[in-house]
Order: structure tokens, then sequence, then C-alpha cells
């Protein structure tokens, strides 16, 4: 294999993993969210990624409505699940501790999955590329449409996101019940709010991230296991409850997993980009980002 | 102003008020002194709203505000400084402020000017993350935070506490210029001394129960006062 092929090779592996690794920033991004608020990792995250995927599927093939317009359906349901979960499971406790509540998000999880394979059934589902159009070259690679819309993807949810927390008083009220809940309080927000809030964001963005997959991977029932693990693998890996290493770290997993896929085997590529996070996480328990403190997971 | 009978109220098990009744006037300062565990900052928590009393009543502008929630009391007026400033540290300075008139609507710029000329060293450091700041400079951030939700009674916990004298006298100072026939402030102080100097009025208050209150001057010649808060010896309190 000559210099050039070889270039050419690893440009494909790590654009084609720049994709995989915008869900898993986006997933990544929707664990943030909720950890901020609340200080739990939410399980059923993944499930928010899948439940998109199959209500995108279903707008388009059921109620016959154009991609664009299923996408937007699929987020508000899966927004208004998010939400409706946090009301129902979570806010009726009284003074429940972090492991309880994270012990409940698993309940979430598997009463989703399960609710979905009595509807819908175990098959996978698939569609169209919601661009037409031949793939394109770019730095002696060729990507498919539908990649470079799922790292637009990431791009735009990110910048609203940046603007959202840094510019808003909703986003500063959001971060400040992150940052001390009894002052928030003091201040006069609602920081019951803020946490259905964070809910209804984080499925949101999930919910996006499973809509956008749809065409390269398909979607079934058990697939929200997997992208919720490679996603709270980013979060970890980035550092819990910053959005902006999440991002880092979710496209340098989807970059490892490609490239190993491609150069070492596409059956290892699961384990080799979870190795890489127990590696960081032995050398640098608090993520890439992170600083030292890790008090927050102490509540574990 | 404010209007408490009786309050009962506490963490827990722990009854740390048992049966506290006082009252401010308008724009009156009034201070509130006792040792530790006396149950001041129980009394301000509950007074905003993050405690709830087991009984008794909280009146504010003849209205019954016992057992509202913070969020709702702020609303009504009341905001608090609380104990150890509680910023939001990794957030601006600006952005602490601008949060605390979260519950206002409309134009907000003339009371962040206040805010402004009331404590000059912030002018510098809006952009400034909060918990980078200096203990008095943090001190004047909560309590330009608590301003800008505009109260009518503003509730101080301990805004001396670990500061330079030089630097507590420039706040109490502020203090003084504050209370207005808009705002009246109710200040809890283990610093006896700042806190007669900068009140008009005050309560004693010994293992959750009022056991003195009078005007400041008063208060300031009365012996177990001198004694047990100011300082004073017995020999020299004996000898008087």
């Amino acid at each position: 294999m000559s210099d050039s092929a070889g270039y050419s090779n690893l440009m494909q592996f790590v654009l084609s993993g720049l994709a995989f690794g915008s869900i898993y920033a986006m997933v990544a991004i929707g664990f943030n969210i909720i950890y901020n608020a609340t200080g739990i990792i939410n399980l059923a995250q993944g499930e928010f990624v899948m439940l998109g995927g199959m209500f995108l599927v279903w707008g388009q093939d059921e109620l016959g409505l154009p991609v664009w317009a299923a996408v937007a359906v699929s987020v508000l349901i899966v927004a208004a699940i998010g939400v409706a979960f946090e009301r129902i499971a979570i806010r009726p406790l009284r003074n429940p501790s972090v492991l309880v509540l994270i012990i409940i998000t698993i309940a979430g999880s598997f009463l989703f999955r399960g609710a979905v394979l009595l509807v819908w059934g175990d098959r996978l589902f698939s569609c169209d590329s919601f661009l037409s159009g031949d793939s394109i070259w770019i730095l002696g690679a060729i990507i498919t449409r539908q990649r470079i819309l799922i790292f637009g993807t990431l791009l735009v949810v990110g910048g609203i996101l940046a603007v959202f927390f840094g510019y808003t008083i909703l986003g500063k009220a959001m971060r400040a019940t992150a940052f001390n809940r009894t002052a928030a309080r003091l201040v006069g927000i609602n920081t019951r709010t803020m946490v259905m809030f964070a809910f209804g964001l984080s499925a949101a963005i999930g919910a996006l991230a499973g809509a956008v997959v749809v065409p390269v991977t398909g979607i079934a029932w058990e697939h929200g296991v997997l992208l919720g693990l490679k996603g709270f693998a980013a979060a970890v890996l980035g550092g819990l409850g910053n959005n902006a290493a999440a991002v880092v770290a979710g496209l340098l997993l989807g970059v490892i997993e490609s490239v190993a896929a491609g150069t070492i085997s596409t059956d290892y590529k699961d384990a080799i980009a979870l190795s890489a996070l127990l590696i960081v996480l032995f050398i640098r328990p608090a993520g890439l980002f992170g600083r030292a403190e890790l008090t927050r997971l102490g509540q574990l | 102003m404010l209007r408490v009978e009786n309050l009962v109220s506490g963490y827990g098990r722990i009854v740390a008020l048992k049966g506290v009744s006082l009252h401010i006037n308008r724009g009156e300062i009034v201070t509130l002194i006792g040792a530790n565990g006396s149950g001041k900052s129980t009394l301000l928590g509950t007074l905003a709203g993050l405690i709830r009393p087991r009984s008794g009543h909280v009146h504010l502008k003849d209205r019954e505000v016992t057992r509202h929630r913070p969020e709702k009391l702020v609303r009504q007026g009341v905001a608090l400084v609380p104990e150890g400033r509680q910023l939001f540290a990794p957030m601006s300075v600006h952005d602490n402020l601008i949060l605390g008139a979260y519950t206002r609507r409309g134009d907000t710029s003339e009371d962040m000017e206040n805010v402004l000329a009331l404590f000059p060293d912030l002018k510098d450091r809006l952009g400034q993350a909060a918990g980078t700041l200096s203990g008095g400079q943090q001190q004047m951030v909560a309590i330009g935070r608590a301003l800008m939700s505009r109260p009518s009674l503003l509730l101080l916990d301990e805004p001396s506490m670990g500061l330079a004298p030089r630097i507590s006298q420039e706040i109490f100072q502020a203090l003084r210029g504050l209370a207005s026939a808009e705002c009246s402030i109710l200040l809890v102080e283990q610093n006896a001394h700042l806190a007669l100097a900068a009140a008009d009025r005050g309560y004693v208050l010994e293992t959750g129960q009022i056991v003195l209150e009078g005007d400041c001057e008063t208060l300031r010649h009365n012996r177990d006062v001198q004694r047990a808060y100011l300082g004073r010896g017995y020999q020299e309190a004996w000898e008087e």
C-alpha cells in the first residue's frame, strides 16, 4: 500500500468517525444537562435517542410527513416524554438520594424499551437520507451527505446551547441552579421548573441525535443501550457537566472507534472505544478536561 | 413592615427558635445579636422561606406570608444575603447581579448603576468570575445581588464574617445609606460593636428566645450585653 493510499484511508476513517462522534457528543450533552441540574446520571438518556429515531420513522410512515416535519414532531414528542418522566417519576420523591434517582432512570429505560418493543416490535426501521444527492469528496475522503448533516447538526446544537446558556436569562438561571441551588431559590428561581426544563431539553437533544442517525444505521428498540453507553463514555471522558469538553470527547471517541474498526477489526470497535475510556479514567479520573474535584461524583 | 409572632422553627428534630416575636418598622435597621447556635441564622432562613416554621406567623406589609417558598417571597419583597455569601462562583459578577433581578421584568440597568455606585470596587470586575474576588468584594456582590430584586425587606446574615475590619466598616457604611422608606433591614451579626453602631434598634437572641430588646443606645449600656457580646470583662463591669 502506498503512502497516499494510507493517508486517504485514514482520512476516510477519521471523517466517518466524526459523524458517529457527533451523535455521541449530542448524547453526552444530554447527560450533562441533567447532571448539572440534578446531580444524577440519567440512564434513560439512550432511550430518548432511540425514541427520537422511532418517532421520526413513525412520523414519516404513519403520518406521511415530510422528513423535516417528522424530525420536529419527533423532537417535540420525546421532549414531552422527558418532561412527563420528570414529573411522574422524579419530582414526587421527597429528599431522594442520588442513587435512588439513578435507579429510577434505569427503570425508565426498561419501560421505554419495553413499550417500543410492544408497539413497534423488534424490527429494524430505516429511512432515506435527509438530503438527496451524491456523496462528497473532502480531503481525499468520500463522505455521504447524511454524515455531513449529522456533523452540522452537532455544530448547530452546540452553537444554540452556547448562546442559550451564555446569554439568555433562562439559560443563566439553569446554570445558576447547577452551581448553587439555595442561592438560586433566594433570587427567585423555581429550581423544580429548571429541573423539568433540563429533562425536556436533554430529551429533545437526544431525540434529534436519534433522528439524524436513522438513515445511516437504522433504528431498533435495543439501539438506545449502546448509544447511551457511548454517549455516557463521552460525557465522562470530557469531564461530567462540561458541554464543550463533551463535544471534543464525543468526536474523539467516534474517531478512535472508526479508525480502530478500519485498521484493526470492526468486531472490536466498541471494545476498543470503551477501553480508551477506561485508560483515560485510570490516568485522569476527572476526565480529559475535568478539574480534580470529584465532589459531585462523590455523591454516588 | 414586618411582624413576627411566636415563630417556632428549626432543622429536623432540632427546635432552634422557641417562639420568637419581633417587628421592624418601615425604614428601620434592626439588628439581631446572639452567640453561635442562638438561632439567628434559623430565623433569617425561616423569614426567607428556606425553612418552614412549625408554628407562628409572619406578616409582611400586613399580608400573611408564613410558609411561603423563597421564590415567592422574593417577589413579595424579601431578599436574603445568606451566610457565606453563596454566590454563583464560576459565573461573572455581572451575571450574578443580573440573576438578582430574575423576578423582575423590564429595564434593570438603573439598579445595576445604583449597585455599582454603592460598591465602586465592582465596576472594573463585572466580567470576572465571582468566585475569584476577595472576601469583601464577594460580600458586595452578594448584597448587590439581593438589592437587584428591589427588596422592601433586606435580610443580612453575618455580612462582616471573615472580613478585615476596614472592609466591614465600608460595608456597614453602605448599609446605613441603604435603609429608606422603601427598604428596611434586618441585620444578623456576631460583631455586636458594628451591629449596634449601624442599627436603630436591636434584639438579643439566646437559645432560640428573645431575651432583650431596645434601641441600640440602651442595649450598648446594658450590662449583660456588654459582658456577653461587647467583650467587657466581669471586672470592668463590676467596678463601674
